[in-house]
Formats: structure tokens, sequence, C-alpha cells
């Protein structure tokens, strides 16, 4: 029995996590290194702007899910630009 | 007396004569008028140019000053990359009505009286209309006479506003700050509200950008919501409310910009949000927080003209930009791709990118510990932008279909275009002095310092990786065509279905009124005709005795009076 080959990859996922780690990395090593800071109130703490970045896309992931579901139509592979009553 | 013009009228005169300008001129044109505008922006000084009386109204055609003037050089810059983006196709009536457009704006910009507020907005609102009309994409007529609607809504508000206020006497027609809660200045407020899609009003911008062309959703990105946004911080600064609103704004907007699957709706969601922050920004009134917000409705012209342009040129190639359609497009598209991604690097204010600068100006104009909240909106804003706009759309084109496809990239004069909005991005990202230098309030903020930096790395980086463990757990929302109902789904649902009813009962009565009419007149004509015949014949139908009696009641009478 033949194995079906594997599916092709494009790597982008890899290299958007390269960037995005190395992105973090670097902001919380400065954020960090810096020191204590007196700041306005928390969430301008250091390292508060990793945790604000996670919790928004959680909300992102969230909003989506609830929008699609309460707000979403089922839209035709073959339509394209279409104005239905509610597009 | 000395006549001043305006520059916006340079584009007004200019859409006159693109129409009977041949193909290969008609972009060149569009730059031309441009630059004219642009140069004589430049060459003028600051105040007031003559006034002239109208009717007994003072009439201000040019009155320069920092505010508009920063304004004015976004909306210029923007021009000039759409007027080079437009040498790629052919629609002279769609070039004519973009000039239009951009010349109503640039012309609010820089009037000095209501009167003439009001005119240049309406010719505004007309000319976005146009621009969607002339747009080949289906539904475009429905939604230009949409737009119309909400664009006349707006006309009619500011109109009865500006009556009231001019009630107050004819030095009042100046464009000065305005009380919100007096009658005339409420009605332009929401006249203004209309125009910067304030929630409930939010949906027209969508609803434009996603059937206009490649070129004119740039355009109507670009000329439309911006002008409220310069109208807010003249006529009211300093207006508590605009807080909430703005807020309200860009909460709406982060929703809609992670769940939409048009990336074109995305975007529009996305200035929603911007003007949000701007529309908060003039709230807060500080001198720091207003000119934060000039400095933020310049980075989201650029970065938001820049984007739908590219989208535009994916447009143009493969009909559509959705999310769930997108397979494979950076294949095709690779040069159109990448300048996407760093198209989406500017939105979500990356550093070294525009928005960067005057978002950081930004989170320090709303560091109150009142405005906390509304401080982590701000905050968490680029994130929400990094994800819909960057991380989906890259992960979707870049997916590998299987099918060789050839390369078949957008036409040079739209990467060229882009490309240029995209520089203006990366070149005033990387040396926001001048940018601030522009503002009217003198700003001595540094964006490229520590403290500033590594947080939005953090910010980026962390949502990012965040999106991605999602994903490869498979939590993320699968890509698929999706329409998402939104406040325009009750007007045009169950209202237009009420509406539809309401006039079909309306024609019923009248009907029923017309028939009863034509019955009763009927009637009344038979009684009438039978009456003209009695009083003809009246001797017809009666006996012998009562024609005696009367005939001799007439005689003696007439003895009687002899």
């Amino acid at each position: 029995m033949k194995k079906s080959p594997p599916a092709a990859r494009s790597g982008i996922t890899g290299l958007l996590f390269v960037f995005c780690l190395t992105a973090l990395i670097v902001g919380l090593g400065f954020d960090l290194g810096a020191g204590a800071r007196l700041k306005f109130w928390i969430g301008d703490q250091p390292g508060a702007a990793a945790a604000i970045g996670a919790a928004v896309v959680l909300f992102v992931v969230v909003a989506t899910h609830a929008a699609r579901f309460a707000l979403g139509r089922r839209q035709k592979a073959d339509e394209g630009s279409s104005d239905g009553a509610h597009s | 007396m000395e006549l001043t013009l305006n520059p916006g009228f340079v584009p007004i005169i200019a859409a006159l004569l693109v129409l009977a300008t041949p193909r290969t001129m008609r972009s060149p044109l569009i730059v031309l008028a441009a630059l004219t505008s642009f140069w004589l922006l430049l060459d003028y000084e600051f105040g007031a140019a003559a006034t002239m009386a109208q009717m007994g109204l003072p009439v201000v055609a040019l009155n320069l000053d920092e505010l508009n003037r920063i304004f004015g050089i976004a909306l210029l810059i923007a021009l000039i990359a759409i007027g080079i983006y437009s040498g790629a196709r052919r629609n002279r009536y769609e070039d004519a009505a973009i000039l239009l457009l951009a010349g109503s704006a640039v012309s609010a910009l820089f009037v000095g009286d209501l009167i003439l507020l009001v005119a240049t907005l309406t010719l505004g609102g007309l000319a976005a209309a146009w621009v969607v009309f002339a747009s080949p994409l289906e539904g475009a007529g429905r939604s230009g006479a949409r737009l119309l609607i909400w664009h006349g809504l707006e006309g009619l508000l500011f109109l009865v506003g500006v009556a009231f206020h001019l009630s107050a006497g004819t030095q009042a027609i100046v464009i000065a700050r305005l009380d919100v809660s007096s009658i005339g200045g409420g009605f332009i407020f929401a006249a203004l509200m209309i125009r910067v899609g304030a929630p409930f009003a939010h949906v027209w911008l969508k609803d434009v950008v996603s059937h206009a062309s490649s070129t004119g959703a740039a355009a109507l990105s670009v000329f439309t919501t911006m002008i409220g946004v310069y109208a807010l911080a003249r006529i009211f600064p300093s207006e508590p409310l605009l807080i909430w609103i703005g807020a309200t704004m860009m909460v709406i907007g982060a929703v809609y910009a992670a769940a939409e699957d048009d990336l074109r709706r995305v975007a529009a969601y996305g200035v929603t949000m911007q003007t949000g922050l701007c529309t908060a920004l003039i709230g807060i009134g500080t001198p720091l927080a207003l000119a934060a917000a000039e400095g933020h409705a310049f980075a989201t012209i650029l970065s938001f003209a820049a984007m739908q342009l590219l989208l535009g040129g994916v447009l143009e190639r493969r009909g559509n930009v959705k999310v769930s359609q997108l397979a494979g497009a950076a294949r095709m598209m690779p040069i159109s791709l990448f300048l996407i991604i760093l198209c989406g690097l500017a939105v979500s204010a990356a550093p070294g990118l525009v928005m960067f600068a005057t978002q950081s100006a930004s989170l320090e104009a709303a560091a109150q510990w009142d405005l906390r909240w509304l401080w982590t909106i701000i905050w968490a804003a680029p994130a929400v932008l990094f994800v819909s706009l960057l991380m989906r759309a890259s992960l979707a084109a870049y997916t590998p279909t299987g099918e060789v496809k050839p390369i078949l990239e957008a036409p040079f004069s739209m990467l060229l275009g882009a490309g240029l909005a995209l520089f203006l991005c990366f070149a005033v990202g990387l040396a926001p002095r001048w940018l601030f230098d522009l503002m009217p309030a003198e700003i001595s903020f540094q964006p490229f310092v520590l403290d500033r930096v590594a947080p939005q790395f953090q910010l980026l980086g962390g949502a990012g990786i965040v999106f991605l463990l999602l994903r490869a757990a498979r939590a993320t929302p699968r890509e698929r065509g999706v329409h998402l109902l939104d406040i325009d789904a009750l007007y045009r649902g169950p209202l237009a279905e009420a509406g539809r009813w309401a006039g079909v009962l309306a024609l019923r009565v009248y009907g029923a009124w017309q028939s009863w009419t034509r019955r009763a007149s009927h009637a009344a004509g038979r009684s009438l005709e039978a009456m003209a015949n009695a009083c003809d014949r009246p001797y017809v139908g009666s006996s012998a005795a009562v024609t005696f009696f009367c005939i001799g009641a007439v005689v003696l009478t007439m003895l009687l009076v002899r």
C-alpha cells in the first residue's frame, strides 16, 4: 500500500513563530533588565505588555467564536462579492 | 478684495477636467492636482484669508493653521499614492469621483465657516456615493444608495444644527468650539457621529469599502471618517462624551476585525478602531492628547491607505480577498503578499513604523489613573490588528494548495502607489520628529526609548506566540466563508421588511380611499343629475291638482304684490 505524500508546507508558521519569539524575548529582556520603574498602574509594569498581548489573543479567539456563532451566516463557497440581505 | 484659493478646490476643478482626459493622462492629472494643492497648502501663511460677505453672512474660504495643515498633508499624500495606483485601470468616472471626494475633503479642512463646511461635507458625501456607484462589483449600486441615505441624514442634521446656531447671530457662523448641550451643537455633534462612524453608525464604512473597487476602497478609507475626526478636534475638543464613544468604537471594531472573513472589511473595521482612538483622545482634550489624535489620524491615513491599496491589488487578480479563499495567493502574488505583511506591521504599530510613534504618544496622553481602562484598550488595539490582518492573512496566503499557478502580480502602477504609501509609513516612523514638529502643540516626546519600544515588542511577540500555540492546538476558529450580521442587518432585514409591509398597507389604504371617493363622487353626481332633471321638468311626476295649486299660488302672490 502506498503512503500518501505529506502535505506541502510553506514554512510560514515557523517563520512567524521565530519572529514573534524573538520580539517577545527582546522585549521581555529589555523590559525586565531595565529594572523596576515607577509606572502609573499595574498594567504598566515590566512584563505586563506580554500578558496583555496574550490576553488580547484569548479575547480575539473567544470573540471570533462568539461572533460567528451569534452573528455568522454561512456563505456559499462559490459566492463572490455578493450583496445578500445581511452582507 | 483678495480672493484666496482653497487648496481643496484644485482637485475639484481637476475632477471636471479628468472626465475629458485620455486614459494615459488621467493618472498624471490626479498626481498633478495633488501636487498643486500641496504647493498651495505649503505656500500660504497661517491665518484666515479675506472674508467675503454673502447674503449678510461672513464666508471664509480659507483659514489655515497647524491643525488643518497636518490633516491636509496626510490627505494629499494619500491622493498622490492613489493617483499613481489608479493608472492601472480605466474608469474615468471613478477617477473624477475620487478627485471630487478628495477635493471636497481637503476643502472641508480649510474652510473657516460652518456654511461652507456643510457644503463641502455634503459634496464629499455625494462624491463618496459616486465612488461606490462607479465600482464594477456586484451590489455596489445598493451600497451606494445606502451611503447616500447615511450622508443625507448627516447633511440634514448638520444643516439643522447650523440653522439653530445661526439664530445666535451671523458671527456665530465662523467655526469655533461648540457646546454639545446646546441644541445647535447637539445636532452638529450627531452629524459628526455619523461621519466618524460612531456606534450604530459604524456600518456604512465597511459596507462601502467592501463594495467599492480596489482604488475606491482606499479613497473611501482615507477621505471620509478622518474629516470627521478633524471636525471633532476643531468643534468639540475636550468633550467627555467622546471618550466613551471612542472606546466603544474601538471595542466594536476589534470584535468584528477579529471575526470577519473579508480582509477589506477587516481593514475597514481597523479604521473604525483607529478613528475611535482619535475620538477618545479628542475627548480627553489635553494638548498632548489632541496632538496625539492628530498624529494618529495622520498615521491611520497613511497605513490604511497602503493596506487597502495592496488588498485592492489582490482583489484585481483573484476576485476577492477573503481569508478562507486566500490559500496559494503568496505563490501567485509574492510581492503583493510580502508588502501586505509589511503593511500588517504598519497597522499594528510595530516599532519603526509611523503608527508606533503616534500610538506611543496616545498611550502617554491616556496614562491617567481614572482612564486606565481606556489606556488598556489603546494598548491592546495593535495586538488585535496584528492577529487579524497580519497573522491570519499570512498564514492563509502562504498555505500551499498543491496546484501550480503562474505568477500574476498586481500591475506595476498599483504596486508603486501602494509602495509609496508604505515607504512613507517607514520614513515617518523612523524620523517621527518631522511629524511631531507639524503638530499644533509643541511635543517633546521621544517614542524610541526603551520604555516604549520594549513593551511594544512584548505585546506583538506575546500575541503572536499565543495565537500560533492556540492554532496548533486547533483552538482558533477555522477560516471559512461567513457573513457577520451587524447593526445594518436590522435596517436591511426586519426594518426593511417592516417598511415594505408599511408601504403595501399604505398603498392598500390609499387604494380603498380612492375607490370610496370614486363611488361617493359617482353617487353625488347621480343625485345632482336627478335634482337638475327635476328642476328642468318640475311638472313631471306630480299630479294635476298639485300643478294647478302651484300655478294658483304664483298668480295670487303676483296679485297681492301689485
